[in-house]
């Protein structure tokens, strides 16, 4: 699927937030929205994902604008996870990742054999399966953001937006977490993800946006986007070396090791 | 499935308790009858004693009670959905104490005393724009937070304007008559009043069939159940008007009757594995069974001391909330 914004304007509270900002996702791309905070990257996210209505913001699915699917077809084509995402009752991991198939399903209409299949699967890939039956209050904050995240991804989206999904993990986690959205990219889905880590953002994204006030600062491969220029502008920082290259800097230095974390089976 | 095949279970096993309850309502009463004479009596051309208060006096009250519980019932455990709180009451948003201010002003008026179907009429009036009053302070795009306040501010005022038409009674007799009504009573209900309140029932339930999906995804959050494909705003316009129909129905009927919709969805909601879609029709059943036995109940006490049925279930239903409050720390 391919997802194109022009111009797009929001407002919060009558503050200005986004202020003509464009974006572009391609079929199979991993985007990487980064920048500073309230530099509008989860509003931009939130556009894209439906949640603002009545905006005059044109946004092109295909080709064809927002407006002309019905919401369910949205649901189906686009998945959401957002950075306070939560479940509210004490539900247990396998049900909520079953949420994900609700948007494929009628209002009477039983989960198929292959939605149960895809449920499992999820589970087993996100590696989630020891826990399917715990109730989501008793899981730690990385469990529960992976639950979140295997959700998203049941519902088999063709697009993926996440926002800050590896805020709360561990670095093994966190590369578990993005190999997930990565492979969801190599399947032919399509992934806009809110990223503070710039090496993560630049090994896993083809392409990076850089957000500053509410505007683009730079679009384009990790090495166009993280110039020096760019890091001191949008968020005042340089590098402490004259020594160490960008590319070096922000280039992810660790990788999986030989004991893999407990509990992932894939 | 597995977990599919258990719900249907409890479901049958509500029921049949439901069933059990009825049958049971139409046995107790102040004056021990032969049911099964009676209801061979009924069809005859002239129905004997027996016979009349079976059908003119159990059996209305059954029905009320019933209809009035399941409403109660499934009333909490959608509002408890939408709102995504276990505290949250079919009262919240308004139809309850509107009911209440209704039927009181109508009391109040003495309309009431001119033509029998004031006094309901009011009840529904009042439920219908207690709650759009909500609606439009906070309903529409309003968070959660606001809604709640709303209904708390909302509750509040009509609460006072019930005390000050208490106040300004014109009789003694009239001051009784209103705290008599806000006690919550389906002793004295007849077949003509279970007529009254089943059109606004059924329609509320009518549109609460459905609703379950929409719950299930919002528990995840309101922007999470927008990407799912819900249309948040006309969910909240249909529960509401839903609500305030179908428990604006039922509490003119029966007068204030607490804690039922409150309890019984807290109750239920650990055997539907917490999902706020089981939970709809399991509340239902259970809203009706706890009414009735709690119609039951107030038989019991000794001829003379009418206790009410609000009053029971309230008295009983606080301290058992607080306990499961107590209990429900663990998470």
């Amino acid at each position: 699927m391919k997802l194109e914004g022009k111009e797009l304007f929001q407002s919060l509270g009558g503050r200005p937030i986004l202020k003509g900002v464009s974006v572009q996702v391609q079929e199979g791309e991993m985007l990487g929205l980064i920048g500073p905070n309230g530099a509008g990257k989860s509003t931009l996210l939130k556009l894209m994902a439906g949640i603002f209505t009545g905006s005059s913001n044109q946004i092109l699915l295909d080709g064809r604008p927002f407006p002309e699917y019905p919401v369910i077809d949205r649901g189906r084509k686009i998945a959401y996870l957002g950075q306070e995402g939560t479940a509210h009752w004490p539900i247990t991991v396998e049900r909520i990742v079953a949420l994900g198939r609700l948007p494929h399903l009628g209002t009477w209409q039983k989960p198929t054999e292959e939605d149960h299949s895809i449920i499992q699967r999820t589970l087993r890939q996100s590696g989630l399966s020891h826990l399917a039956s715990r109730p989501y209050p008793t899981l730690s904050g990385g469990e529960k953001a992976r639950v979140l995240m295997a959700r998203a991804l049941a519902v088999e989206p063709e697009l993926l937006l996440a926002d800050e999904p590896v805020a709360a993990l561990d670095p093994s986690h966190q590369l578990e977490m993005m190999d997930l959205l990565r492979r969801h990219c190599d399947q032919g889905g399509s992934v806009v993800v809110v990223l503070h880590d710039l090496r993560l953002a630049s090994h896993y994204c083809e392409h990076l946006q850089l957000l500053l006030d509410g505007d683009t600062l730079s679009v384009g491969t990790p090495d166009q986007v993280l110039t020096t220029e760019n890091l001191d502008r949008a968020y005042g920082i340089k590098l402490r070396s004259d020594n160490l290259s960008i590319t070096e800097a922000f280039a992810l230095t660790w990788e999986h090791g030989s004991s893999r974390t407990p509990g992932v089976d894939n | 499935m597995n977990t599919i095949d258990r719900h249907y279970q409890l479901i049958a096993l509500l029921g049949s308790i439901l069933a059990g309850f009825f049958l049971l309502s139409l046995f107790i009463g102040s004056n021990p009858i032969p049911v099964a004479q009676a209801v061979l009596d009924s069809m005859r051309d002239d129905p004997s004693v027996i016979s009349l208060i079976l059908t003119q006096v159990r059996l209305p009250r059954a029905l009320i009670a019933l209809v009035a519980g399941a409403t109660l019932g499934v009333c909490g455990a959608a509002m408890q959905g939408l709102l995504r709180n276990p505290l949250a009451s079919p009262g919240l948003i308004g139809s309850a104490s509107g009911a209440a201010m209704g039927a009181v002003a109508v009391l109040y008026s003495g309309w009431s005393a001119a033509f029998w179907l004031a006094l309901p009429a009011g009840g529904i009036a009042g439920s219908l724009l207690a709650t759009l009053f909500v609606y439009l302070l906070a309903g529409r795009n309003g968070g959660t937070t606001t809604l709640i306040l709303a209904g708390v501010a909302v509750n509040a005022l009509a609460m006072s304007l019930i005390s000050l038409m208490v106040n300004l009674a014109p009789s003694p007799y009239a001051v009784r008559e209103m705290v008599l009504w806000m006690l919550g009573s389906i002793a004295h209900g007849s077949m003509a009043d279970f007529w009254i309140m089943l059109p606004g029932t059924l329609l509320g339930w009518l549109m609460l069939v459905g609703t379950g999906r929409a719950l299930d995804a919002l528990t995840l959050g309101e922007e999470t159940a927008i990407t799912m494909g819900i249309n948040l705003s006309r969910l909240r316009r249909r529960l509401f008007v839903a609500t305030a129909l179908a428990v604006g129905s039922a509490i003119a009927v029966t007068g204030a009757i607490g804690f039922v919709g409150l309890v019984v969805p807290h109750l239920l909601r650990p055997l539907v594995g917490h999902q706020p879609g089981k939970l709809l029709p399991a509340s239902a059943l259970g809203g009706a069974i706890l009414l009735l036995a709690a119609d039951i109940a107030v038989r019991l006490f000794p001829a003379g001391t009418e206790i009410k049925v609000g009053v029971l279930t309230s008295l009983v239903g606080a301290p058992f909330f607080l306990y499961l409050i107590v209990q429900s720390r663990r998470w």
